[in-house]
């Protein structure tokens, strides 16, 4: 036992940020949805759990995906459009296409777990809360620009910058997994639900209306557009990079709270009776 | 003098963890200004701010200050010129900017529906952070320190950066802005009014007299000590207390009616 809450201690300790939102942007998007859960929906959400908040678990796929039984996780992440924006298989991606292209396989990762909480009565305790964990972490990750991958744009997904002074450039893509929020909102996740958690009921029900396809293909439209904001191997004076940083904290804070009424929307409809079930596609 | 004695005093009671004046700070101070607006007052803000609380915009003045159109607003943060020009045309002593920007704003709003929307908006985002800064120590111009170096703990820092992003998160760690605001939000309901007493030409005065103290308490070889940074933390947490709650009249003032 001693073990095991060591382990724990340990992995919120060394939380991975790899190729997602960083964990605190995860533990917000969760905090957000756990907000916006119906009690009946979190009683039985937190049994599952063993009596924890999905916060808690809200990066949990990400530092399990390096274990050999997770190994099915690491694809789960990205998702590829053509550069009309239609959504690709990875399943039925061509052998000669990239290998993120590949791997962009969070759609199906999302439906299979959806597919089996609606069937939860058949899973061991086990498998209901990882395919919990796994909904909060995909729906996440689902709301973060640079997990979309559009196909005709690979190239600029390696695109770094670099601020004065600084000896390494930075990824741009990384930078949307967390700096585009944290460098210029230092909150945890009580100042996410605190800023982000006050929409009207009728922007709430707008924004969580259709299927979850639907809301890929709206947030690929507001995601194509970063790949604008930068030259490729751009350089930054401090205060420059401050003014630039302007283009993106407002839409990638926004995705935060569309992501967590989102992912609550989601799960109401599974754990919920008197909710409206929302389907993948 | 009384009162400035009166304010550290306060200080020793209060426990100051914070980051002083980068955008936690600020966030900070506005948290505790929202906390004690009036319900009117509240809702008449939220109304010009889509629904948003102003604790979202406590930083948007530092965020638009390098790019036009806001690049005007750059030298309002302090009470000094950024190119130093401390007087006019005919040598008459320029008044002290953030201080002069913040009064003006006040009486802009004080008849606030009369205005465009946009402009009241506009005025949330600068009071929402104004009433910040002149309670930063290092805003103020005394004489030489803000070139000055300092060290602590063998890094070396510029003094005004020091104040405004680190001086206190150094000596105690772990809150956010929400967290902190709790912390620091202690004085009951009569010494609140006794702080928000005055207007931002008093609070100034005020804000003078900690910059002095805290620049004439560095040592002489610019390395801190940690007696130093204890009472730095304390200063500090007073003033983000002060701020919140000047802040908190400030609005209540334009908006509850």
């Amino acid at each position: 036992m001693k073990k095991h809450i060591f382990t724990i201690f340990a992995l919120l300790a060394f939380a991975p940020s790899v190729s997602a939102w960083n964990g605190a942007l995860h533990t917000a998007i969760a905090s957000i949805a756990d907000a916006n859960l119906t009690p009946e929906a979190r009683t039985k959400i937190e049994a599952a759990l063993g009596d924890h908040s999905i916060a808690y678990y809200a990066h949990w796929m990400d530092d399990v995906q390096h274990k050999s039984e997770y190994q099915h996780v690491r694809d789960w992440h990205n998702v590829a459009l053509s550069p009309k924006g239609k959504i690709l298989s990875a399943k039925k991606a061509d052998k000669s296409a990239s290998d993120v292209v590949r791997r962009a396989d969070a759609l199906d990762g999302l439906a299979r777990a959806v597919a089996a909480l609606q069937n939860r009565n058949n899973l061991s305790a086990q498998e209901l809360a990882d395919n919990i964990r796994y909904v909060v972490y995909i729906v996440g990750d689902l709301h973060c620009p640079s997990h979309y991958v559009f196909t005709d744009l690979l190239e600029a997904r390696k695109m770094k910058y670099q601020i004065e002074k600084e000896k390494k450039p930075r990824s741009y893509m990384r930078f949307w997994e967390g700096e585009a929020v944290t460098a210029t909102f230092a909150w945890k996740n009580n100042e996410f639900v605190h800023q982000l958690n006050r929409l009207s009921p009728e922007r709430v029900a707008a924004l969580t209306d259709g299927s979850v396809m639907d809301w890929v293909v709206e947030n690929a439209k507001i995601y194509r557009p970063i790949y604008s904001y930068l030259e490729p191997d751009q350089h930054f004076k401090r205060k420059e990079y401050r003014a630039w940083l302007n283009k993106s904290y407002e839409m990638a804070t926004d995705q935060i709270g569309v992501a967590g009424y989102r992912l609550a929307a989601l799960l109401n409809g599974l754990f919920d009776e008197s909710m409206p079930k929302k389907s993948i596609k | 003098m009384k009162k400035i004695l009166l304010a550290i005093l306060l200080c020793a009671v209060m426990t100051g963890a914070a980051w002083a004046w980068d955008n936690r700070g600020h966030a900070t101070i506005a948290r505790i200004a929202e906390r004690h607006l009036t319900p009117r007052a509240k809702a008449n803000i939220e109304k010009y701010l889509d629904g948003q609380s102003f604790v979202y915009y406590a930083s948007w003045m530092d965020f638009n200050r390098h790019k036009p159109p806001f690049d005007i607003t750059r030298d309002w943060h302090v009470d000094y010129w950024t190119d130093d020009m401390r007087t006019d045309a005919e040598g008459n002593p320029l008044p002290p900017v953030s201080i002069e920007q913040t009064k003006r704003i006040i009486a802009e709003m004080a008849d606030f529906r009369s205005l465009s929307d946009s402009l009241v908006t506009l005025n949330i985002k600068f009071l929402a952070h104004l009433v910040g800064d002149i309670h930063c120590p290092v805003h103020v111009d005394f004489p030489t320190h803000r070139p000055m170096k300092i060290k602590y703990k063998n890094k070396e820092y510029k003094y005004h950066r020091f104040w405004d992003g680190f001086v206190v998160g150094l000596v105690r760690v772990g809150y956010s802005p929400l967290s902190l605001a709790e912390e620091l939000d202690r004085a009951d309901d009569a010494r609140r009014a006794e702080l928000q007493a005055g207007d931002p030409d008093s609070w100034h005065a005020e804000n003078t007299a900690f910059c002095e103290k805290m620049y004439k308490a560095v040592p002489e070889d610019k390395v801190l000590t940690d007696a130093y940074m204890e009472e730095a933390n304390n200063v500090a947490g007073y003033l983000f207390a002060v701020a919140g709650y000047r802040m908190a009249k400030v609005f209540n003032d334009i908006f509850d009616k």
